[in-house]
């Protein structure tokens, strides 16, 4: 067990791409940091540089405190689940996983135990005599996820490990997961693109785009104090509402014109948020999260102001109604928004609809340098 | 009406059968062609048959002898006899499968690891070397003779195998075509994945680049296999005839004489032949695709 650190580490490819940016990141010993990022945003790119199969440009990776850019990918002592699974071909399920183990030069008699356990946790206990071949893309997934995690290694890479199996298999192999962090605390560092394995599983999670980090926190911090619009619009789902708005005031009130809507702002908001005062008289991103709307008729005693709205689709998905709808009237009424409503709402497609906004809970970014304003 | 509308669907299956014909299905001329050129290929051998048993004059019978004679047998034993041949032709056989399995060996195997180094290691200088090595294939044979001839001399090892062997260890062409295949058929995260597990270079190349290259091999091996056994011209140069390979030992039985025994000469030939069946045979079954199926997604 160790602790897995990035200090300036850069990564340009030959051609030019730069795939990792100046990236300052520790998983600390024991912890659980799942990194998330729009495709290409150099995740991967990340996790082969801390595996050793990627040189950094620039920069270092430190494990246990000690940099490691010198060491070979078998010295390193880490685990890695691969995007793409690679699974040897020519061996069976069970050699894949023992595989690894026989080279770490764990003796035979623990080997057997430890393939088998985990193979029983993946659901693989039948399978372990076929090639990879004959297994389906969930099969083979966690064949990959056999083999690392059979390993008990200094740190954990795992790639989108769980990206290929059906709704069901997912949960269950997100709790068997989490199990045995809680078990083994290993330092992991875990790239996926669900929003609920990230929030689910992550004692942090980190953001990246373009190579960059944008922001590293708990999962509660990047919901309520994203630190730019970039991470609020991809922590959630579905996404939260970016909007150009225009905020206005005088004295001690303020309010944010959003089209033909506007919205006044609670005082206790622009308490919490000083330098929105600075804003007064300009453009600025406003974000509203789908599930800080509502339907007016449920919420008695709105602290929001209510708002005639005309629904152009609503999706009712059992637990809730989404519903997606111009905030302003007419044809050219602006962007569609996105609502998460209750289940008891009437919202329908084609039909009007009032609808309250928490307005306690929004967002502000500034529109140039989307940075969060607070 | 009901008969109708059955006659339909089953003219539309027919005519779906003859388009699946055309395309895929062999028809009358392409049978007959390819009879005909099995029999081109396979009369030599058939006519060496024909000549090894039968004595000498059969080969100059006329109408010419077009089926096997009974002497098979009594020349293959004077073919073995060397109190009648000049050569020892058992010896012979025995040097051809010894410097033909090693070389067989040496070459898929080297031109494995060279293949894999230049496929997929990173060293400086990794273009220019393998240019160099495809090079030498621009070289003809013929042209490094001497200068090999010269340097077995100073070796001490003419009229040894080691000097058929040792300049055929590796071929350029072995290299260049295990390059290919690896660059190709084995995913760079597979790799990743057994150094993640641990492998060294020589690891990687055990126990993952040699089974994913084993079709490519057979193939190279079974190239490899037939240019050696057959190669003439080398070995006559170095060995002599107290120690020849088979090709050697048969011109031997051809030049020996005043005028040559036919019959043991093609019965010589006729033996040869074999072991090249019995490696064709145990090789080209290795000759599979799909290896490499289920390592990476998609
Ligand atoms: N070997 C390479 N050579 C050149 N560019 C590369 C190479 N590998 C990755 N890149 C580039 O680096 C960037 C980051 O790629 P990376 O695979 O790390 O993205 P990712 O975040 O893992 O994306 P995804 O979610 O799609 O897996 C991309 O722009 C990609 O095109
Ligand atoms: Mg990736």
């Amino acid at each position: 067990m160790a602790e897995l650190e990035f200090r300036n580490l850069r990564k340009a490819f030959p051609g030019g791409t730069v795939a990792v940016e100046n990236l300052n990141l520790v998983v600390a010993d024991g912890e659980f940091l799942v990194l998330v990022g729009p495709s290409g945003s150099g995740k991967t790119t990340v996790l082969r540089m801390a595996a050793g199969l990627e040189r950094a440009t620039a920069g270092d990776v430190l494990i246990g405190g000690e940099v490691v850019n010198d060491v070979a990918p078998p010295d390193r002592d880490i685990a890695m689940v691969f995007q793409t699974y690679a699974l040897y071909p020519h061996m069976t399920v069970y050699d894949n996983m023992a595989f690894g183990l026989k080279l770490h030069g764990v003796k035979k008699n623990d080997i057997r135990p430890r393939v088998l356990s985990a193979a029983e946790m993946l659901e693989l206990g039948d399978l372990l005599k076929r090639k990879p071949s004959q297994l389906s893309g969930g099969q083979r997934q966690r064949v990959a996820m056999g083999r690392a995690i059979v390993r008990e290694p200094a740190a954990y890479l795992m790639d989108e490990p769980l990206s290929n199996l059906d709704a069901k298999l997912r949960v269950e192999m997100r709790t068997y997961l989490a199990e045995l962090h809680q078990r083994l605390r290993t330092s992991t560092l875990y790239v996926t693109h669900d929003q609920t394995e990230a929030m689910t599983m992550g004692d942090r999670v980190a953001v990246m785009k373009d190579g960059r980090l944008q922001q590293v926190d708990t999962p509660r911090v990047l919901y309520d104090r994203p630190a730019n619009a970039f991470v609020a619009g991809f922590i959630g789902s579905p996404a939260m509402n970016l909007l150009r708005g225009r905020l206005t005031g005088s004295g001690g009130a303020a309010s944010v014109s959003l089209g033909e809507s506007v919205l006044p702002l609670p005082r206790t908001l622009l308490a919490r948020r000083p330098s929105l005062a600075g804003y007064v008289g300009r453009e600025l991103v406003v974000g509203i999260r789908p599930e800080d709307i509502e339907d007016a008729e449920l919420v008695p005693s709105a602290n929001g102001a209510s708002l005639p709205v005309q629904v152009k689709l609503a999706e009712a998905l059992g637990a809730e109604v989404i519903a997606h709808f111009p905030l302003g009237a007419g044809d050219d009424a602006g962007p569609l928004v996105t609502a998460r409503l209750s289940p008891r709402s009437h919202a329908r497609s084609g039909k009007p609809l009032q609808v309250a906004i928490d307005l306690e809970r929004l967002y502000f970014f500034d529109p140039e340098s989307q940075e969060a304003i607070v | 009406m009901v008969a109708h509308s059955e006659a339909v669907p089953r003219r539309r299956r027919r005519s779906h059968r003859a388009v699946a014909r055309r395309f895929d299905s062999a028809g009358p001329f392409t049978y007959v062609f390819l009879i005909l050129v099995v029999m081109v290929s396979l009369f030599p051998l058939y006519w060496s048959l024909v000549v090894a048993s039968h004595d000498n004059a059969a080969v100059y019978a006329y109408p010419p002898k077009l089926l096997p004679g009974p002497n098979l047998f009594h020349n293959i034993h004077r073919l073995f006899n060397s109190g009648i041949v000049s050569v020892d032709f058992a010896k012979a056989l025995v040097n051809s499968a010894i410097v033909s399995s090693v070389v067989t060996v040496t070459v898929v195997f080297f031109s494995a690891l060279a293949g894999f180094a230049f496929a997929k290691l990173d060293f400086r200088g990794r273009k220019l070397l393998f240019v160099l090595v495809l090079a030498t294939l621009l070289v003809p044979v013929q042209l490094g003779l001497i200068p090999l001839y010269i340097e077995m001399i100073h070796f001490g090892w003419l009229n040894s195998l080691k000097a058929v062997i040792a300049p055929n260890l590796v071929t350029a062409f072995g290299v260049f075509l295990m390059r290919q295949y690896i660059a190709g058929g084995v995913p760079n995260e597979l790799i990743a994945a057994a150094r993640v597990d641990g492998c060294n270079s020589w690891r990687v190349f055990w126990h993952v680049i040699l089974p994913a290259v084993r079709p490519m091999a057979a193939v190279l091996g079974l190239l490899t296999f037939m240019n050696t056994w057959n190669d003439f011209l080398w070995p006559l140069i170095v060995l002599n005839a107290r120690n020849p390979t088979v090709q050697v030992a048969v011109a031997d039985i051809a030049t020996v004489a005043y005028t040559p025994d036919y019959s043991l000469i093609l019965t010589g030939c006729f033996i040869s032949i074999l072991p090249l069946l019995v490696v064709f045979l145990l090789l080209g079954r290795q000759i599979v695709g799909g290896i490499m199926q289920g390592a990476v997604k998609g």
